[in-house]
């Protein structure tokens, strides 16, 4: 017997279960950087002189507002490539998808140009405590990009097949895949004025 | 939510971001007078505008897709 | 459904590797689940059975064990045990019972083996992840299982890893910390499982107001492990970071460790990790209950042959317990010189959260009025359940005013309380939910004379354990003590009960292989009977007994009414079942 409901929504709920699954781990994915991020503001809120940590850190805003354009920019390409999946145009969707994965890497690739300077200048996460939480929420950010990296090599490359076999659950796999980048990139959004501006 | 519902969310909250910028170098401007300040200021809310355009086109552009 | 729908785990003949190892049916996962928990329940006490000895005869040598170790063994030279060793058994005790006993045994074990069937569905939604969720569990135990095998041993630092103590314990806390990870991470995997599995897989007619109160409870549990979870997880990282790369989140400044200043740079907090803790282990006390009570409220149904009184009231006050446990946290905080004001706040969370557990108890009590009570065994198992529990529930009361627990706080009252929660409660519903679905899983019934000689004396022991610790709390004893009190004063008139204690322990100990012969013996050689042996009225009772493999039933049910219709006026049976079309 087959598990219903994989591909098309439930009537009286409304999705599929693939949907609610990535949503459900969004919403835990939502607890465990809300801890690290009260973690910051009790740090913050206790310490004597973040200030001075925070400019000694000599955070690079030039590179941390790039990385934000980049992965803006890779949410929408994430959104086209669904897009032209809905419109069965499947060349589009690996331009597209191929896009997001290459914004994916030109992000750690900043992040690694980033870490690198900070460990030349002897900034490591047991400098002080405004570094260290910055190398948690950063290093457990660009954690979450790596698997989306991996996830979504594997939905273009080999994955791609089950397009030619069940295209609407193709189509169902890279919405939960677009789900989970736009939470990635929101995380972001977040991240970026609280480490680099404020 | 639909990846469509979340794509706004997310372009909704990328424009606060870009707004708040605006606002935080404008500030930065109107205190110091540095004028790069308020090149990055006018950057940042034509960004916001870029975004606000964007969306109102990828509405169109998935009009047929569902919210859920 | 269309033609794409299908492409579920589909009935093809798997090998030896796939179907008992690698398998990715729900109902040989839920076994796994319920084998692996088994072994690590009775490890966990095991390791209590030590400690005990140690705690009735401080530093003498332990007959069994005198020559298992050697004169040199840094753990019990001689068959003595050290006070290292001592901490060890404490910190692994608690974990091994908490996360790899009773977690697994009564989510992952029940709510896999039974949910899937009682909403009628084929399997779990993710039927992969659950079998990955399985071996996270398992790396996890192996890999808190090794820690005992590091330089200095495992962690020593209590269950509950408070900074800075456990920043600066031996390596074993890193291999606790390692597998903390494997295993929250299986939780939130089983926990998303379990939710698409109850809102998306109920079979036809399935309505929520339907659901049996068990799978309430599931899924009320499954949310509490999601949402709660994840905040240990970052407090783990956080620690590791602590511990490996230097940090220092939970360290604050000018520490001093036996006359050194500790080198790191400072401005953490101690009681970042308790806030973080607890904000996970709250709610986690109410992961080991619920289940519980989802079991033994299908019990008591079935037995009394009336339905459940007051279901809705029950389903409601799951839900909001579920709420309100993520706002009582601090209650575990009352003595780290939090503010009054927080104070009275939890106190008062606390005091609020006692109403809907008090509703549930009173529900299940009041069921059993005018009733035709049948006294089987896992009847006799759930009976147990209602006074045990109320015991643990009320002595916890005092500790959750502020006033109280100054005196009570990390006292053997504490051990009592939490212990009357779990032991006689938690894990007597285990022992029942095992007798009562047994014939579910084998097409067997266990033992009932043997049932009932494991039952009255474990219930006896378990009350000589934990009776005599509510005594020693309230005369001031701490739960700490390597030597059970016998060097303060003030422990001198409750000592003997450290005897009375082991001694409970040891009888547990020895009764509980009267179980495990029953359960072995039972699957070949018991009695065999039909595929509702109870008479009982939910969906899992439609299914052959064993369940068909990838699939369960034979015809995917329908259910044409509520979870507990017994002696139904006008029916001609005292049950109508919840797949039983209409009346003839």
């Amino acid at each position: 017997m087959d598990i219903p409901y994989i591909v098309h929504a439930r009537p009286d709920t409304g999705v599929n279960n693939g949907k609610l699954g990535v949503w459900l781990f969004l919403a835990s994915e939502v607890m465990l950087f809300g801890a690290l991020f009260s973690t910051y503001v009790f740090l913050r809120v206790g310490a004597s002189d973040w200030h001075t940590w925070h400019s000694e850190a000599g955070l690079s805003i030039p590179i941390g507002t790039t990385n934000t354009i980049v992965l803006i920019t890779s949410s929408i390409t994430m959104v086209m490539a669904w897009a032209s999946l809905m419109m069965k145009e499947f060349g589009k969707f690996r331009l597209y998808f191929g896009l997001t994965i290459a914004l994916a890497l030109v992000f750690m690739l900043f992040k690694a140009i980033e870490y690198n300077a900070k460990f030349s200048h002897g900034h490591f996460p047991g400098t002080n405590n405004f570094l260290a939480i910055y190398y948690v929420l950063t290093g457990l950010h660009a954690l979450h990009i790596l698997g989306g990296i991996i996830v979504n090599s594997y939905l273009i490359g080999p994955g791609a097949k089950l397009w030619r076999t069940n295209a609407a659950q193709f189509t169902c796999r890279i919405e939960a895949a677009g789900l989970y980048w736009h939470f990635v990139d929101l995380v972001w959004i977040f991240l970026f004025p609280t480490l680099y501006l404020l | 939510m639909s990846l469509k519902a979340f794509h706004l969310f997310f372009i909704a909250t990328s424009v606060l971001l870009a707004v708040g910028l605006g606002i935080m170098t404008l500030q930065d401007f109107l205190e110091r007078h540095a004028m790069a300040q308020l090149g990055w200021s006018l950057l940042s809310f034509v960004a916001a505008l870029a975004l606000i355009l964007y969306a109102t086109r990828i509405l169109k552009k998935l009009k047929h897709v569902g919210f859920l | 459904m269309s033609a794409d729908d299908h492409v579920g785990s589909g009935n093809a003949k798997h090998g030896f590797w796939r179907t008992y190892v690698f398998s990715t049916d729900h109902k040989t996962i839920g076994l796994q689940y319920g084998l692996t928990a088994m072994c690590f329940l009775l490890f966990g006490f095991g390791l209590m059975l030590l400690m005990r000895w140690q705690l009735a005869y401080p530093e003498e040598a332990n007959p069994l064990l005198k020559n298992l170790f050697g004169e040199n063994h840094p753990f019990m030279p001689g068959g003595v045990m050290m006070p290292d060793f001592y901490n060890q058994l404490g910190a692994m005790h608690g974990t091994i019972m908490v996360f790899l006993g009773i977690v697994p045994i009564a989510v992952g074990a029940f709510g896999n083996y039974v949910v899937p069937l009682q909403i009628g569905a084929p399997d779990m939604a993710f039927p992969k992840l659950n079998m990955a969720s399985y071996w996270c569990y398992f790396v996890g135990g192996v890999i808190m299982l090794a820690s005992f095998f590091v330089p200095g041993g495992a962690a020593n630092s209590g269950w509950t890893s408070y900074a800075p103590l456990s920043v600066i314990a031996t390596d074993g806390q890193t291999f606790w910390l390692i597998g903390m990870i494997a295993l929250i991470t299986s939780s939130l995997l089983g926990a998303v499982n379990f939710i698409v599995t109850i809102i998306q897989l109920r079979a036809e007619g399935m309505t929520f107001m339907r659901l049996p109160f068990f799978v309430w409870a599931q899924l009320v549990t499954a949310f509490l492990l999601l949402l709660a979870f994840p905040p240990l997880e970052a407090a783990g990282i956080l620690q590791l970071m602590d511990r490996v790369a230097g940090t220092s989140f939970f360290l604050p400044s000018g520490l001093v460790i036996s006359g050194q200043p500790l080198q790191v740079a400072g401005g953490g907090s101690a009681l970042l990790w308790q806030h973080l803790f607890w904000f996970l282990a709250h709610p986690e006390v109410y992961v080991l209950i619920l289940p519980a009570l989802g079991i033994v409220a299908e019990i008591i149904a079935n037995n009394t042959r009336r339905p459940l009184w007051g279901y809705r009231s029950m389903v409601y006050s799951t839900i909001f317990l579920g709420f309100m446990s993520f706002i009582v946290w601090a209650h575990h905080m009352f003595l780290t010189g939090m503010s009054t004001g927080i104070s009275s706040f939890f106190q008062t969370t606390t005091m609020i959260i006692s109403i809907p557990s008090v509703v549930i108890l009173t529900a299940l009590v009041i069921s059993l009025w005018g009733g035709s009570i049948r006294f089987t065994a896992p009847m006799l198992y759930a009976l147990a359940f209602l006074p045990m529990f109320a015991i643990g529930g009320l002595t916890g009361l005092p500790l959750g005013l502020s006033a109280s627990d100054i005196a009570l706080h990390d006292t053997y009252y504490v051990i009592g309380h939490f212990h009357y929660i779990v032991a006689p409660g938690t894990i007597f519903a285990v022992f029942a939910g095992i007798h009562y679905w047994f014939p579910k899983i084998t097409g067997r019934k266990m033992n009932d004379t043997l049932a009932k000689l494991h039952f009255w004396p474990s219930l006896l022991f378990m009350n000589g354990i934990f009776m005599p610790m509510l005594v020693q709390g309230l005369a001031g004893v701490s739960r700490r003590l390597y030597d059970g009190g016998a060097a303060y004063a003030h422990a001198q008139d409750v000592l003997y009960l450290n005897k009375v204690m082991s001694h409970s322990a040891f009888g547990l100990g020895v009764v509980q292989v009267i179980f495990i012969i029953n359960l072995v013996w039972s699957i070949k050689s018991g009695e065999k009977v039909s595929r509702n042996p109870w008479d009982a009225t939910t969906l899992e009772w439609a299914a052959p007994s064993p369940p068909l493999p990838h699939g369960n039933f034979e015809t995917l049910p329908v259910a044409y009414r509520g979870p507990t219709e017994y002696s139904v006026p006008g029916s001609s049976s005292d049950f109508t079942p919840q797949f039983q079309a209409e009346e003839s």
